[in-house]
């Protein structure tokens, strides 16, 4: 009762001094909307990434490991022997050839930004669980002088849809590009890379003898136990040089990349929510000041310093609180904005919520705690030297 | 049986200041009884003011003993002495003291916001005090809606919402016009008697001599404490 008493004079006293009060509560209103929107944008993402590595958990990564010796590379014959396995949807096999790619012979031949060529065989975009972006596929077994490129290849040579198909400086000869790649978030390498079909690399003097990389889509909740059969069958006389990695790896190190970047603000926040917290304890002592002639004619009528005390503590909570509320729904409409624009599933992060509400709560009984003993101290009989 | 004195103050000394000490009262004895009506005066700069606050706890003497309805004011916690200006102690100030943003009713109901009287009594008192006072017509008022006059008529009907034992008025005609100044001592004088007992500061001799008693304070000492004949 005396709580709610306190609190509806504190209300008032802060009703009467609007725009102080509203400055102070936005204060930490933007800190808990911080707070609330950077969790609730990285649980989202964390989300996305997750539906992304669920996605992308069956694609498999072959690669050899050369211990056994022997000529280097997955063997060719692997992406028949691969491809036969029954939980296997598609497999496709690259090689990193020493080939450059340009826009034309007039480009220096250092200058590749980067982009490297290899040759190609199977259905790449299914195996790598990405799709072609516009134009057209590699054909099975293609031997004519064409390529697709990666998405960033695409982007570093300046190729969009409105030129294709067009002619790129390869190795010393033209090869007409026919289409290009949506990126393949497991496969960096293609991404960057022209793709050409192994046939017209060999014909073209390139000298393959195994695939560098084979990539292999299973089916889902199969990757285990197809990645432990795939060094037999891709190379049974010796295993042992065959590694299978699966791709939610590195999609995992992504996310805890992108987690530990969201911790590091999340401490900038805090001291944000900190400041805010002085802006209170500002705008509550100014207040002691201000009402002294209030505060002795309360205590002249019978208040004690406990009712004083607690009045201004009511006065911090509630600003605190006003703010700690505006900013969570602030935090969740900057939420369901980015998870809109984003198009992703909305995650709003209550543990966030609850844990800016409760932050705020503190910051503000810190922040009022010594303008209300400050306020609980003043002797009552400041009300016979002070005029109101 | 004695009745206790509604106050008494024996041997009171009061000094302010930390580095430069002042003494604003020395010495001082007084006993009002309960119902008594008595008027303080002497010039300005005497300590009136400083016993009235003494009077009414609100300060603590610096040498001597206070007490109020037997409580003793040295000694006495200070959740007791709220709860005795909470229920049986009326101040009536000079400015009125009145909280700008509520109304007349609403400053009259803050006079009972910390005594033990339910949200609905309260209201019934505050009502009650202020028709007493004239001012039935002019509850929802602002103080600035109001005349000084009108002002100190609603600080009297806080004062006397909660009905108080004793009534101390500091100056409460300081700042009005004769015909404001003489309705409020009227309502004073109403409110006092029987069981409460009044203080009133005043430097205005013909004031004072409306009063049985007469106190009179010179530099901090008592100088002449006796009956008025006129009164």
């Amino acid at each position: 009762m005396r709580l709610l008493e306190a609190a509806k004079r504190a209300g008032a006293d802060l009703r009467a001094r609007p725009v102080r009060s509203l400055m102070s509560s936005l204060g930490i209103a933007i800190g808990v909307a911080a707070v609330v929107a950077v969790l609730g944008v990285a649980q989202t993402n964390t989300q996305g990434l997750l539906n992304r590595l669920y996605a992308l958990q069956d694609v498999l990564t072959v690669q050899s490991t050369g211990l056994a010796g022997g000529p280097s590379g997955v063997p060719l014959y692997a992406l028949a022997t691969v491809g036969r396995l029954a939980p296997v949807e598609a497999v496709a096999g690259v090689t990193q050839l020493d080939w450059t790619v340009t826009r034309s012979p007039l480009v220096p031949a250092g200058d590749t930004a980067g982009i490297s060529v290899l040759a190609v065989e199977g259905d790449v975009p299914a195996a790598t669980a990405t799709q072609l972006l516009v134009g057209r596929e590699l054909g099975p077994g293609d031997g004519l002088p064409v390529a697709v490129l990666g998405y960033q290849a695409a982007r570093l040579l300046g190729i969009d849809r409105q030129l294709l198909p067009c002619r790129v400086w390869m190795d010393n000869r033209w090869v007409v590009v026919t289409g290009v790649l949506r990126p393949a978030p497991l496969a960096a390498v293609i991404d960057y890379s022209a793709l050409v079909g192994y046939p017209f690399a060999q014909s073209a003097g390139a000298g393959l003898s195994g695939l560098g990389t084979m990539f292999v889509k299973v089916q889902p909740g199969s990757a285990t136990a197809v990645s432990d059969i795939i060094p037999a069958t891709a190379e049974p006389l010796t295993p042992v040089n065959v590694a299978v990695q699966e791709a939610s790896s590195a999609v995992a190190a992504e996310i805890a990349a992108r987690n530990s970047l969201d911790g590091l603000f999340l401490a900038l926040v805090t001291v944000g929510v900190l400041v805010a917290g002085l802006g209170v304890a500002n705008t509550l002592t100014v207040a002691v000041v201000e009402q002294r002639p209030e505060i002795g004619l309360a205590r002249a009528l019978g208040a004690t310093r406990a009712d004083i005390g607690l009045q201004f503590l009511s006065g911090g909570l509630i600003l605190a609180l006003g703010g700690a509320l505006g900013g969570t729904v602030l935090g969740a409409l900057g939420v369901l904005a980015y998870a809109w624009l984003a198009s992703q599933l909305v995650i709003i992060p209550w543990e966030g919520v609850g844990a800016g509400i409760g932050a705020a709560v503190l910051v503000g009984v810190l922040a009022s705690s010594y303008p209300a003993a400050k306020a609980a101290s003043l002797p009552p009989s400041d009300v016979l030297r002070m005029v109101p | 049986m004695t009745a206790v004195p509604a106050l008494e103050l024996e041997k009171i000394g009061m000094e302010f200041g930390r580095t430069v000490r002042v003494r604003a009262l020395s010495e001082v004895s007084l006993s009002i009884a309960p119902g008594e009506v008595c008027a303080l005066t002497g010039p300005t700069g005497s300590g009136k003011s400083t016993l009235l606050a003494i009077m009414g706890t609100l300060e603590r003497p610096s040498a001597g003993r206070v007490r109020v309805e037997g409580v003793d004011v040295a000694t006495a916690r200070d959740r007791t002495l709220a709860r005795l200006r909470a229920q049986r102690i009326g101040f009536v100030f000079q400015t009125f003291q009145l909280h700008p943003r509520l109304s007349a009713l609403g400053n009259v109901e803050q006079g009972l916001a910390y005594s033990a009287v339910s949200p609905s009594e309260r209201r019934e008192r505050a009502v009650a005090a202020l028709a007493d006072v004239g001012l039935a017509d002019r509850a929802e008022h602002l103080p600035t809606q109001l005349s000084g006059g009108e002002q100190q008529r609603v600080a009297i009907a806080r004062a006397l919402a909660k009905e108080p034992s004793i009534l101390l008025a500091d100056e409460p005609t300081g700042n009005l016009d004769q015909a404001a100044a003489e309705m409020v001592v009227d309502l004073l004088l109403e409110g006092a008697g029987r069981q409460r007992a009044l203080v009133l500061v005043t430097h205005n001799d013909a004031l004072a001599g409306r009063l049985p008693r007469v106190v009179r304070l010179e530099r901090g000492r008592l100088v002449a404490d006796g009956s008025n004949a006129a009164a």
